[in-house]
């Protein structure tokens, strides 16, 4: 019986765990919605690069060099009392001298530690809690109200109690990082899991899964690509809450020495810091979808369909 | 593929039938009127037996595999597997479903390796088992490759080979083929015939398709509506194994016309 078996790119995997090893996709710019393109695996690999055309590339850096061209107009025109808005020039040399005197790695270093530390618990906590909440109708009903109680509570909102319980120390950063987003994680995980198909778990099931294959091999990454856009925006609140933390809750960090400059009227500093900020944020995003691309091989390619 | 076919041996003389089903009614809570899916459905399948069910749609033929896989809990009834009764899924009996119901984010492979692993299997056991089923099914090659990257009907064969590598003691299978057009179908009726007939596990198959459960069965029950219920069975005393001319032999003709006329029937009543 002679059948048209697809393409010849098989080869026996040996691995049992190679499931997300696989080559690595092209990497382009991703902005919000763009994350999901089509994909570039399938059949010769030449598509990854084939749909971006040079506007992708041209545009974006036309936008930017636009903001920076308004900055530096408004400031050199003297409408604007230089002490308010420094030119960019300014603030990059405010940018090299922070570095030449050692502040600028240390308090850079402090923030990402506390961003990591703050977001990895919040990824723990909020796609465990959400994984075995979504799963369990009784535990859905027992804890969906007490996360829709806390829920709409701002980040910068528990930075008061943060420092009664943990005083000026990293300890109340991390809560505060990881009290922000947890809970769109915790949220989206939890309705992703109840949105899982009935058919996929039927199908487990009398292929003979129990509970907990169930859970981790057919639940959890079925509900991959809802948890992952959460993770996009949990990684952006984790910056935000850093910042809160650091300006009031903090003797370290970014947000604390943009806080510092803010007193001794050192403008130039103030938007430098705001700058690293944006630039570690978008750094830190592209990190996670990078991940994502990884993780969600299959999704892309399915979406796509 | 080896084209052994089904001893008909195997159907008589075993202790235990493998499948019986007595009075099973099964009534949605959730649906208002309260009349049942299916009422009162009984028949009993021997080991190694093909019976397909037909009947018209909202017949409730799927609520009855479900009931016999242990999805859902019949109201009232029971559904008795090698002795043993149902009462919730388990890997011996395994469905095949019309949406195939491939993970998504699974290899072939490890669709294949799933259920081998819930056996126990470790993956060097789990290797040659897989790329026997895979040979069988025509899909060697595709170990590597996600479910979206293949075609509708090769999906069903990777489902099929996924349901069968376990080797269930029953397989269900719910309209398998209604999602694959015609050609795809056929073929994909001859290899389930003939790797069925090497497995020998006892089938299930719903279908609307009176052509398709008179060309695999050994036995057709035909069910009506409203609610569910067995009306008609007629034996299917084809040779095998059977090859497509059979579909056009004067006696499968008469089977499919009797089939299709009390069909029409409890259509109407």
């Amino acid at each position: 019986m002679s059948r048209n078996t697809g393409g010849g790119t098989a080869a026996r995997s040996t691995s049992t765990d190679a499931q997300v090893a696989g080559k690595v996709l092209p990497a382009g710019p991703v902005e919000g919605g763009k994350a999901r393109r089509a994909p570039a695996d399938r059949d010769d690999g030449h598509a990854g690069r084939s749909d971006r055309s040079p506007s992708d590339v041209v545009l974006p850096c036309l936008g930017l060099a636009g903001l920076l061209a308004i900055w530096a107009l408004l400031s050199a025109s003297g409408m604007i009392n230089e002490l308010l808005l420094p030119s960019p020039l300014a603030v990059i040399k405010a940018g090299i001298d922070e570095f030449a005197n050692g502040v600028l790695v240390p308090n850079v270093a402090i923030s990402v530690k506390r961003v990591l530390a703050g977001y990895v618990l919040a990824v723990t906590v909020g796609v465990g809690l959400g994984l075995f909440v979504g799963w369990n109708n009784r535990l859905y009903k027992t804890f969906n109200p007490v996360i829709e109680a806390l829920r709409p509570i701002p980040p910068i909102a528990w930075v008061p109690l943060a420092i009664l319980w943990f005083g000026l120390t990293d300890r109340a950063a991390y809560y505060i990082v990881f009290v922000g987003p947890v809970f769109p994680i915790f949220v989206t995980t939890a309705a992703a899991v109840r949105a899982t198909g009935r058919h996929y778990v039927n199908a487990a099931q009398c292929l003979g899964a129990d509970e907990w294959a169930l859970l981790t091999r057919i639940i959890l990454p079925g509900a991959m690509p809802e948890i992952f856009t959460a993770l996009r925006v949990g990684i952006a609140m984790a910056w935000t809450c850093v910042v809160a933390a650091e300006l009031v809750a903090a003797q370290s960090g970014l947000g604390y020495q943009m806080w510092q400059s803010r007193e001794l009227f050192k403008s130039a500093d103030v938007i430098f810091g705001m700058a690293m900020i944006g630039f570690l944020g978008f750094a830190s995003n592209y990190i996670v979808v990078l991940i994502e691309r990884r993780v969600l091989r299959w999704h892309r390619g399915a979406a796509a369909r | 593929m080896s084209d052994r076919h089904r001893a008909p041996l195997e159907r008589t003389g075993m202790a235990t039938p493998s499948i019986v089903v007595s009075g099973v009614t099964v009534s949605y809570a959730d649906k208002r009127g309260g009349r049942p899916a299916c009422r009162d459905v009984s028949f009993t399948a021997e080991r190694g037996e093909f019976i397909g069910i037909v009947g018209s749609s909202g017949c409730g033929k799927t609520t009855l595999l479900n009931a016999i896989a242990g999805f859902v809990k019949p109201s009232s009834g029971s559904v008795v597997v090698n002795g043993v009764q149902v009462t919730r899924p388990s890997a011996a009996v395994t469905m095949v479903f019309q949406s195939y119901a491939l993970f998504p984010w699974m290899t072939v492979e490890k669709n294949m390796m799933f259920g081998l692993r819930m056996k126990g299997l470790g993956a060097d056991e789990a290797a040659p088992i897989i790329d026997k089923y895979l040979e069988m099914a025509g899909l060697q090659g595709t170990q590597s490759l996600y479910p979206y990257q293949l075609s509708g009907g090769m999906q069903q064969r990777v489902a099929l080979a996924r349901a069968l590598a376990i080797e269930p003691q029953i397989v269900l299978m719910d309209e398998p083929f209604a999602a694959v057009d015609l050609q795809t179908r056929e073929d994909l009726q001859d290899e389930l015939g003939a790797l069925t007939g090497v497995t020998r596990q006892t089938v299930l198959l719903v279908t609307h398709s009176v052509d398709e459960a008179v060309y695999l069965s050994d036995r057709v029950l035909v069910m009506g509506s409203r609610p569910g219920r067995v009306v008609g069975t007629f034996d299917v005393d084809l040779p095998r194994p059977r090859r497509r001319e059979a579909r056009s032999s004067p006696e499968f003709l008469a089977i499919r016309d009797a089939v299709s006329s009390e069909l029409r029937v409890t259509a109407t009543a």
